[in-house]
């Protein structure tokens, strides 16, 4: 295997779209930690549910995790 | 020719080969000056007026165990009786004496250059002259035998010689001033860090060092600022970066070094650096420059397959000489079957580990090592190395683990109760909270159930289908009825807590038997008006009574929900 036999290699996403990518994630991100700490705040312990919060918090730490990514990518700490 | 104008001693040698044997020659051997042996930096070959060059490689000679042989391989074979004109280019570092060894600031730099005056080699020369260039001011001395020698105004010409046997020496020595500068890069650590997300960052460590006459004696800031002396001395120089350089940096350890100036042209970066003081003779510096470009433009790949082509050493200033160059390259965790492709011959260290930003089994580095290099050993190395592309998602995925982590330790948290007794009350009060958040709910579901009711009445009056009619009520009565029985439940659990909330509930749910009783006379209007029994302008009177009671029923329904809270 050459080098000539080779492509460039692209990142697989547009590093123009860090910006965008980085709010987007991180305000969706927040909005569902925000509404997993209210409903942890004005629950009591008959109200709560444990796969209602199980599943907000997933889908909080996921959009979380990945805005935090881009978010270290956007500003240069190429991780 | 002898360039000796810069630090650097630059021979270029323009050899006409003939073939006085009987068979083809393929090759021939180059020797170098016992003199200079010791300071060879590189050394290169071509044919005269061809870009391609020749395959040199380091031999040795039997005879002359302590002679330094280079063969070079010639491009076609030298039939016998032909010729053949090859240039040979050879770099020498340190190779000058700064003569005197010390001076003080306002004496300018002499150097010596010892060498030979006819060519060493190997085999004999027919004929040979030799040039030596020096700087643009004077010449203090020079060698004045073998004749004939001349001198013009920056250049001593030698010769020309006939019929020299091979490996005939004779002393040259020119003595005279260079005040270029005499910049020695002691130890260069260059530092590549690849990412997948789309850039490679570059960062040199740089101990450089002013390898000229050394300085006695004491400095003087201001007569170095007023009388312009310190000729020898490095004040700036300028770097060269690749052109698609980003972000670029000059630190030491102190922090910033704000004297520089980055210029972007076409083809390249140029970035002007002046260290935080003069280096005047034996003076050092450290200093550590460092940027980002972009990885299409060095990083290929095919499936899983990659390799990375970048200059080993890249341009520091001009004529530089690096006395030891070690090269790492940081390749992404998960990086797998490293090979190394250099134009030259390298020392390869052990594979370290590098922990930075989300690693978890650390980031594979190569290590390299050189030593005693120039300008024209900036040429590219290929890396190849296997890498998953699926091991990019770990990154993120990290963090993802890290923020469900701590969502967990919230929810264990909220679980957690240390109080010693049970406090009755304030249970009972909980429990009653848990119970109005039902009923409101139940409630706030019935009432949109009324909507159906009203959708249904007017799909009614208009398409006067029964039938259809019919099932719809009845599927709405049905759900009523559950929500109605759920409220009950609840208002009896609500009394079975001892709270006075339970009176309002039974207030709620007569009103709301109310409003379904009035909704059930709604319908029975609407049938009679479909089927014909009344008119218009009575259904239109009835229902209008029909409607404010409800509407004064609703607002009563909404104040006793709000109150139970």
């Amino acid at each position: 295997m050459t080098v000539e036999m080779m492509s460039r290699y692209v990142s697989p996403i547009n590093p123009a779209v860090f910006p965008h990518l980085t709010v987007v994630l991180l305000g969706i991100g927040i909005f569902f930690m925000a509404w997993f700490f209210v409903y942890e705040v004005t629950s009591n312990k008959f109200t709560r549910d444990l796969s209602k919060e199980l599943l907000v918090s997933l889908v909080a730490s996921v959009f979380m995790g990945f805005g935090v990514v881009f978010l270290l990518l956007w500003v240069g700490i190429y991780v | 020719k002898i360039d000796v104008s810069t630090h650097l001693v630059k021979m270029s040698t323009s050899i006409t080969l003939e073939n006085t044997g009987k068979s083809p020659i393929k090759s021939f051997l180059y020797a170098l000056e016992p003199s200079l042996q010791n300071y060879l930096s590189i050394i290169t070959a071509n044919v005269k007026d061809k870009d391609e060059k020749l395959g040199v490689s380091q031999t040795t000679v039997a005879s002359k165990k302590d002679l330094s042989f280079w063969r070079i391989e010639l491009p076609s074979n030298l039939e016998p009786g032909k010729t053949m004109t090859v240039d040979v280019d050879s770099s020498y570092a340190h190779a000058l004496t700064p003569y005197p060894a010390e001076i003080t600031q306002s004496q300018k730099q002499q150097v010596l250059y010892n060498g030979n005056v006819y060519f060493f080699s190997p085999y004999s020369t027919k004929s040979q002259t030799t040039t030596v260039t020096t700087t643009n001011t004077a010449i203090e001395s020079y060698s004045k035998s073998p004749k004939p020698v001349s001198q013009t105004d920056r250049t001593v010409t030698y010769g020309p010689y006939e019929q020299r046997e091979a490996f005939s020496e004779a002393e040259l020595r020119v003595h005279y001033e260079n005040n270029s500068p005499f910049l020695t890069v002691t130890n260069l650590e260059r530092i590549i860090e690849v990412s997948h997300w789309g850039n490679i960052a570059v960062e040199e460590h740089i101990s450089m060092r002013h390898t000229g006459a050394l300085l006695k004696g004491p400095f003087s800031r201001y007569d170095y600022q007023r009388a312009q002396d310190g000729l020898s001395s490095i004040k700036a120089f300028k770097t060269v970066l690749p052109a698609a350089a980003r972000d670029v940096y000059y630190r030491d350890e102190i922090g910033n070094i704000s004297t520089s100036n980055l210029k972007e042209m076409d083809d390249f970066v140029e970035l002007e650096l002046r260290p935080r003081f003069p280096l005047f003779g034996g003076w050092k510096t450290q200093y550590y420059i460092g940027y980002n470009v972009p990885s299409y433009q060095y990083l290929f790949n095919k499936g899983d397959n990659y390799a990375l082509k970048m200059r080993f050493v890249d341009h520091i200033f001009d004529d530089m000489v690096v006395d030891q160059v070690t090269v790492k390259i940081i390749l992404p965790e998960g990086a797998k079957n490293m090979r190394l492709e250099t134009p030259y011959p390298v020392t390869q260290g052990e594979n370290q580990l590098h922990f930075t930003y989300l690693d978890t089994t650390g980031r594979p580095v190569i290590v390299i090592h050189k030593s005693n290099l120039v300008e024209q050993h900036i040429q590219d190395f290929q890396l190849h190395y296997t890498f998953q592309k699926l091991l990019l998602l770990q990154e993120p995925l990290i963090v993802v683990g890290a923020f469900y982590l701590l969502f967990l330790a919230v929810i264990v948290y909220v679980r957690l109760d240390f109080s010693i007794t049970k406090d009755e009350a304030k249970e009972s009060k909980m429990r009653v909270a848990s119970l109005v958040e039902e009923v409101q709910s139940a409630h706030d579901r019935r009432s949109a159930l009324y909507q159906s009711y009203d959708d249904a009445i007017n799909k009614y009056k208009s398409t006067k289908d029964a039938n259809t009619f019919a099932a719809t009520r009845k599927k709405v009565d049905a759900d009523y009825k559950s929500l109605t029985q759920q409220i009950s439940d609840l208002q009896t659990k609500l009394k079975n807590e001892g709270s006075d909330l339970a009176e309002k509930v039974n207030e709620l749910q007569v009103s709301d038997r109310q409003y379904k009783d009035l909704v059930a006379l709604a319908i029975t209007l609407a049938e009679k008006l479909v089927s014909g029994k009344i008119n218009k302008q009575q259904y239109l009177d009835n229902e209008k009574i029909n409607k404010t009671k409800r509407e004064d029923l609703d607002s009563k329904m909404e104040a006793l929900r709000s109150s139970l809270a």
